[in-house]
């Protein structure tokens, strides 16, 4: 053990080395030699003989929390943190594909939603809020100290159209103010979860930076909050050996209820009377597609170590299947962790991990849509058994509508992921209190993605996804450089210093090329480069460095009080010179109430108790488009002026362009009483970003009319709080609570010019408003059916009631609009219960998330009957309205909502779809079994053999009307979530699975 | 050992930070830098500025024009005079004709033109300052190439200054000009909001700019059919457009000299020569290379005349020409009042066969109206005749008349070859003499006349109508009426400091 203070009688103090030796020199017979070390009893050793003293084991003090932190750039005691850091242990039962899925629920401020039961899907996952607008949201995800991959949306979005054009004209309303039905992006895009490429069993624990003071060292990319995820390492005394097997069985969460038939064909038949729907087919196209998915999941993994080496190795196979026929997952991943002393100064080290996923789950969410849009009507196959497509016998029908189920077979969409994340590092200790250290970290993800549109027969060939492929490739590669000096000393035994001090570069290069091919002669070939048409639709690499300085010093007065300063300086080439730099600065300062006398003798019952406070600045490159702050020129293909080639300006330049900074304010408590039976958690921060980067007017002199300026500003608060209780502590019985809460309430200061914005940050039609919450959905308001008449009604913003849209009429249609509320929730969190009996544990785990709203757009589209394509429809439908004084919500079928073709009824942009996503959910309920010691110690081999089963998504309480509340078509965007269209819901997954340990 | 491993640690930590840069480029688009560097990519970007000025004037390629095809500065210049007749539907060319603008006026074509004013005058400034920044090809390209922007930059102030310049055209020289922007934008801050200059002020960098790009610009004229880029007579015809506007209303002596000048010099050009062919407006000059029928003009068909001109002819169906409803009638029409002004048997007027400018248009829209020939035949793809040997005649026969004040031999003569060519032989009016005027002033009536027979509808009449003090169609406005408002925007948008023209 290194830094242990040595003295002799009380003076001479002295330190161990790294490989806990020590020397004195002078020490007389009968002596008494102290040890001592933070967190540590002091150990007295009279000394018999001068020459050796036996080892000395150091034996952790009873009442000090041994627990270590990974902190930015460093360890730190829990006990010693002034900033606001929640860890997270991890579950050994449940299998998880992702990082972002296993935080669900475990930490105070930090909110997961699963976007989707998309196999590989993003989620969605926030820390305190949203701190920008334009920028990103997602945290900053950092393994064994390297940064991993640009983690939002755009970043890990695949095309999946196949096509060089559009391939499908999807159906839907026109709504007179956009929909959303209608957009591209969601149709043909899949968001893949960038995290896939980390093997969660490979995790020894996972840190959540949240207050400035934490995050403030990681600069211009700590202002969403920084995740520090530290992968296992072996142990010097003894070699362990860990297998686990897992099998999952998935199925959708639920199901919609769509018509039959005969059903759709009598609804048709209604609205258009002289068409023909002719029923006899009543195909369930949700069953066709869906299934009981079956997923394996092997992991193994040995490590241990000798005196001067450690190591720790992991091999697994992840073999997923999604609830969507035809559509799959695989991952290999290995790691190899391995650290070694060459000498008493020197010690070098490696983490590497090398991963492959291969996600054939590109399609699920395209089939999964398209078959619950597809008449019922229709059969699967034709009785030669080969598919059916078009619309048959139906009057109307979507002409572009593939069959579902053939769209899952045949067409190929896959994308494969190469990924390497490691870190290399020397590290010298010149004496046992100083430490230099140098790291190289690497970052390789490679990418391929490939879509596949076979031909058609011949009398469908006028199906537009249709003999045609398209390819992306990536690759991204990034470097990083780290540097650093580390102190931890005792002076006098009343002060404890320990400093980082580093420096960094970053430099990350990321190549990518789209290609297109179409016709191809035979379906055997599938190569681009055969077909007859090809494309390249870009082709090029940008490149980007990060060039910083850090510093933290946190100083300890008598265990009591505890001081703290960071330091960063961060220079961006995505900034033009003058605003190349920012220094992010911080400080924070603590007292432990626990170690002062009044506590200790009037209230011995309390094991713990801190105040910590912080104040600091955190940043964010909100800049996603590269060099933003530089004149492009692009050259103009399609035209010329005369005989000349002409260029045009695609931006001005915009050297004004800055980062956006955060100032947070946290106030915490640590608390800990009856022998650590209850912990406490609690936080309040005050966050407020300014400088932040939306579009505003210009003066027309400039030559322009709106650029990205750093105008706006916005203000976050919250509380948060953790309480973890031991209720009942028995020798074989244990019952233990933990309850996360989490408030946050956001409003925008400041905006631009105007003071609003409608639908400027994404094409999610929020709008943004000084004094309001962020994205903010602007709907015409709803009122309901006339029961007398059957008509629609509106509310204008004057208040009359109209059977008029308001949509519909255009220059009046936005005055009509109101503010109608968020996505995010006002409380979210999670309750769990884990009674533990003998070799049994139940672990319930409860999430809830209370006064978020989504849009129902699904519904939307299920209500929908007005148009040519003529798709299924909700059940509801047959509720709509017949006779006068009948009560429902569905108008009469032909109603003045209705105006050629387009049925503002069905508008996404009304009030109607908005939906409260509130929810209670028993997201897991495990069950395990571990062998008793006494058994295993007889069979001589194996050390564990635990056994369990873990339900997910057990039931769900919620008065959203969609089959599920967690969704978000826009994936990990946090200003756009919020919307349920036909997304896929999340699966309810029953594990079965077994752990060894040798 | 431990010298060894410490070197190599502080090797590697060495090495790596001798590489930390943080300069990047993008690979796949050009920067300043990079623009400017090489004359082919400075060229292009010089010729981007080109379409610019075409943005403003009278339309560009597709994917250039940031609006509807509705409005530009070319058409201001003849909606609101007794050339036109406005439709009673087309709300904001009556209030051009009124000259009273609401808010629709105000956030429409009086914002967007000014804008796209200024943005070509940014256009023109990046390349100033990149060429001077990073330019490192031949010095003389270099100089023509800024000479060409120079040149671009008066071109399009001059153009806000009549639309917009408070007092430009008749004198007043300490009037609200423009906000001069002589940089390229790089972002904007509240605080560094601009003010506008004085007309004077204004001016003077016009001519500037022009007189600054004469020895610098090609001094051979190009053949006609790439007369779409500036030489040195295109820049002196430019300062005889600009002395006679600013000169005319004071007759200031000085500057209508420098019109007088400036018009000479062209005039002494080889290869600018007047065609006094009788069929040559409708044969060689209008409309100039249409595209009809999806085929390509004859690149060759060009008037000696020419001096300056849009050219659509390349890029045909992708690049229009902005006097859409010229041909259609579809929101004015040429007035009775234009084609009355002309002598019987002009061929610039109103007739029913083909041989005349100006004709029934469109057969299946507005079939009563008329419609000049001066443009398309309705599928909207043109050159547009910016600048063209018949008006630097006559503002030299103008000048002329001003400054010795009396019926100068050369300016009749000037006068006479334009207003007799467009008749055939034998029908020909009679040579005018100076016993035909009984004052200078008639003469110079005389001359402004012919002015707008020959000029209509190329946007010239309603300034030529403002610097010699007469009416617009609207009768009795000041003259601070006359011109357009600054945008309502620009002034709340800078709290007041861009100042709203005295007569709005």
């Amino acid at each position: 053990m290194a830094g242990v203070t040595i003295s002799v009688n009380g003076k001479g103090a002295t330190l161990s080395t790294s490989d806990g030796t020590f020397t004195l020199t002078n020490v007389p017979t009968g002596a008494t030699i102290s040890f001592s070390f933070i967190g540590y009893e002091t150990e007295n050793v009279t000394v018999e003989n001068p020459k050796t003293v036996e080892a000395i084991r150091l034996i952790p003090a009873e009442n000090a929390m041994r627990e270590i932190t990974v902190v930015g750039y460093g360890k730190q005691e829990r006990r010693d943190i002034t900033g606001s850091v929640s860890s997270v242990k991890l579950d050994e039962q449940k299998s998880f594909l992702s990082v972002d899925q296993l935080l669900q629920g475990r930490a105070p401020g930090v909110f997961v939603s699963n976007s989707s039961g998309a196999l590989g899907g993003a989620n969605l996952l926030t820390i305190r809020g949203v701190s920008s607008i334009i920028g990103e949201n997602n945290p900053l995800y950092v393994v064994d100290g390297v940064p991993i991959y640009g983690t939002d949306r755009s970043a890990n979005s695949v095309g999946t159209s196949g096509g060089s054009v559009s391939a499908i004209s999807m159906g839907g309303t026109s709504t007179g103010g956009g929909s959303l039905v209608n957009d591209m992006d969601l149709n043909y895009s899949f968001e893949q979860n960038p995290l896939l490429s980390i093997n969660p069993e490979d995790i020894e624990s996972i840190e959540i930076l949240k207050d400035a003071f934490a995050t403030s060292i990681y600069g211009s990319r700590g202002s969403a909050g920084v995740i520090l995820i530290t992968t296992k390492s072996g142990s010097r005394d003894r070699t362990a050996v860990n297998v686990s097997y897992t099998l999952s069985i998935d199925q959708p969460i639920g199901k919609l209820d769509l018509l039959t038939g005969d059903e759709y064909a009598q609804i048709y038949s209604l609205y258009y009377p002289s068409d023909t729907y002719r029923s006899g087919y009543n195909t369930d196209w949700q069953d066709a597609v869906t299934r009981n998915a079956i997923s394996h999941n092997l992991s193994a993994s040995v490590s241990g170590g000798n005196s001067r080496s450690r190591y720790f190795f992991s091999l697994s196979y992840a073999n997923n299947e999604s609830y969507i026929i035809n559509n799959d997952l695989q991952r290999y991943s290995a790691r190899l962790n391995l650290d070694t002393q060459l000498s008493d100064k020197f010690t070098l080290g490696a983490n590497v991990t090398l991963s492959f996923v291969d996600n054939n789950a590109l399609t699920a969410p395209t089939v999964y849509k398209d078959a619950i849009l597809r008449a019922p009507n229709l059969p699967i196959y034709n009785e030669d058994n080969s598919y059916y497509y078009g619309h048959g016998l139906n009057t109307k029908g979507n002409n572009d509508n593939y069959n579902p189920v053939a769209y899952a077979n045949d067409v190929t969409s896959q994308s494969k992921n190469i990924t390497t994340i490691g870190n290399t590092y020397l590290q010298y200790d010149v004496t046992p209190w100083l430490q230099l250290k140098t790291e190289l970290g690497i970052n390789i993800a490679n990418s391929r993605a490939y879509v596949y549109k076979p031909e058609l027969p011949e009398e469908v060939a006028d199906l537009t996804p249709n003999n045609q492929a398209s390819e992306s490739n990536a690759l991204k590669y990034r470097l990083v450089n780290n540097n650093t000096l580390t102190i931890n000393k005792v002076f006098n035994e009343r002060h404890y210093l320990q400093a980082v001090l580093g420096q960094s570069y970053e430099i990350g290069h990321e190549y990518s090329s789209m290609i297109y091919g179409s016709n191809f002669f035979s379906t055997a070939i599938k190569g681009i480069g055969s077909a007859q048409t090809t494309r390249v639709g870009s082709a090029g690499e940008d490149t980007w460095a990060l060039l910083s300085a850090f510093a933290r010093v946190n100083y300890q007065l008598m265990r009591r009080y505890l001081f703290g300063v960071s330091y960063r300086l961060d220079g961006s080439s995505r900034y033009n010179r003058l605003h190349r730099f920012i220094n992010i600065p911080a400080v924070s300062a603590a007292w432990r109430l626990s170690e002062e006398d009044f506590i200790s003798y009037n209230a011995p019952w309390i094991d713990e108790l801190k105040i910590r406070g912080s104040i600091g600045w955190t940043s964010q490159d909100a800049n996603n488009s590269y060099y933003g702050a530089q004149a492009i020129y692009v050259l103009n293909t399609s035209s010329s002026y005369g005989n000349e080639q002409f260029l045009s300006m695609s931006q001005p330049s915009n050297v004004n362009l800055d980062w956006e900074k955060t100032i947070t304010y946290d106030l915490g408590v640590d608390f800990s009483a009856f022998k650590e039976r209850v912990k406490l958690t609690l936080d309040y921060y005050y966050k407020r970003t300014t400088d932040m980067l939306f579009s505003s007017d210009l003066p027309a002199y400039t030559g322009y009319s709106t650029q990205y300026q750093n105008i706006a500003d916005m203000q976050n608060q919250g509380i948060e709080v953790q309480i973890i209780s031991d209720n009942i502590v028995r020798k074989d019985f244990m019952w233990q609570t933990i309850l996360n809460l989490s408030h946050n309430s956001n409003k925008i200061l400041k905006l631009n010019f105007e003071g609003n914005q409608l639908d400027q940050a994404n094409s999610s039609y929020k709008y943004y408003a000084v004094g309001y919450p962020m994205a903010q959905w602007y709907l015409h308001e709803w009122v309901g059916v006339d029961p007398n008449t059957g008509e629609p009604l509106w509310r204008l913003a004057d208040g009359t009631v109209t059977t008029v849209p308001p949509a519909s009429n255009y220059e009046t249609s936005t005055d009509n609009k109101k503010v109608c509320g968020t996505a995010e929730p006002k409380f979210y969190g999670s309750f769990t219960n884990i009674l533990t009996f003998k070799g049994f544990e139940l672990n319930a785990m409860f999430t809830f998330s209370v006064g978020g709203h989504m849009i129902n757009s699904s519904r939307a589209q299920l209500l929908t009957y007005a148009t040519e394509t003529a798709n299924n429809l909700s059940r509801d439908i047959l509720d709509f309205w017949q006779i006068p004084g009948q009560t429902t919500d569905i108008p009469k079928l032909k109603n003045s909502s209705i105006i050629n073709n387009s049925d503002y009824t069905s508008s996404i942009t009304s009030t109607r779809f908005l939906e409260n996503s509130s929810y209670l959910r028993l997201k897991t309920l495990e069950f395990s079994y571990s062998l008793p010691k006494q058994i295993l110690r007889r069979t001589r081999t194996f050390n564990q053999i635990k056994l369990f089963v873990v339900l997910t998504n057990v039931f769900t309480v919620s008065p959203y009307s969609g089959l599920d509340p967690e969704v978000s078509a826009f994936g990990s965007s946090a200003t756009a979530a919020g919307y349920d269209n036909l997304t896929m819901p999340s699966s309810r997954s029953y594990q079965f699975g077994v752990r060894f340990g040798l | 050992m431990k010298p060894i491993l410490l070197s190599i640690s502080l090797l590697t930590s060495l090495a790596i930070f001798s590489a930390c840069e943080l300069d990047y480029a993008p690979q796949n688009t050009m920067v300043d830098e990079t623009v400017y560097k090489d004359e082919k990519t400075s060229q292009a970007a010089l010729m981007g500025a080109y379409t610019r000025l075409c943005v403003l004037l009278a339309g560009a390629p597709n994917d250039q024009n940031n609006y509807t095809n509705s409005y530009f500065a070319f058409q201001l210049a003849d909606i609101g005079t007794e050339n036109i007749t406005v439709q009673n539907g087309a709300s904001s060319f009556l209030a051009m004709e009124k000259c009273e603008y609401t808010t629709d006026e105000h956030d429409g074509f009086i914002k967007d033109i000014y804008q796209y004013g200024y943005n070509a005058i940014d256009y023109a400034n990046n390349i100033i300052a990149g060429i001077n920044e990073f330019g490192q090809y031949d010095p003389k390209m270099m100089k023509q190439h800024i000479a060409e922007a120079k040149f671009l930059r008066a071109y399009e102030y001059f153009t806000l200054l009549c639309l917009y310049g408070d007092g430009a055209l008749v004198g007043e020289d300490n009037g609200l000009g423009l906000v001069m922007r002589l940089s390229p934008y790089d972002g904007y801050k509240p605080e560094d909001i601009q003010a506008r200059e004085t007309v004077g002020n204004t001016y003077a960098q016009i001519i500037k700019d022009l007189t600054e790009a004469v020895p610098d610009l090609p001094q051979t004229d190009y053949t006609p059919a790439l007369r779409y880029r500036a030489t040195a007579s295109v820049a002196k015809a430019l300062l005889s457009r600009v002395y006679l506007y600013k000169g005319t209303y004071t007759k200031n002596l000085t500057e209508l000299e420098q019109a007088a000048y400036y018009a000479g010099e062209v005039l002494k050009s080889p290869n600018i020569t007047f065609n006094d062919a009788y069929n040559d407006h409708r044969t060689n000059i209008f409309p100039s290379n249409v595209y009809e029928n999806s085929t390509y003009p004859d690149p060759t068909n060009y008037a000696t005349e020419l001096i300056f001109f849009q050219p659509s002819r390349i890029s045909t169906n992708v690049f229009p020409c902005g006097w859409t409803s010229v041909y259609s009638k579809t929101s004015f029409s040429t007035s009775d009042s234009l084609i009355n002004s002309y002598l019987p048997g002009d061929l610039r007027g109103y007739g029913e066969t083909n041989e005349y400018l100006i004709q029934q248009g469109s057969s299946t829209s507005n079939t009563n109206l008329k419609a000049s020939m001066k443009y398309d035949n309705g599928g909207c793809y043109c050159d547009v005749q910016y600048i063209r040997l018949s008006e630097i005649m006559l503002t030299r026969a103008e000048a002329l008349a001003y400054t010795t004040n009396s019926i100068d031999a050369e300016a009749l003569e000037l006068l006479n070859d334009i207003r007799r060519k467009p008749f055939p032989d034998g029908q020909k009016p009679a040579e005018l003499t100076a016993e035909d005027f009984p004052s200078v002033e008639a003469f110079v009536d005389s001359i402004l006349v012919e002015r707008n027979r020959e000029l209509a509808m190329e946007g010239h009449y309603r300034w030529d109508l403002i610097r010699t003090g007469r009416d617009l169609k609207v009768k009795g406005l000041p003259n601070n009426k006359k011109i357009l408002p600054i945008p309502e925007y620009e002034v709340q948008i800078s709290d007041g400091v861009i100042k709203q023209n005295t007569g709005f």
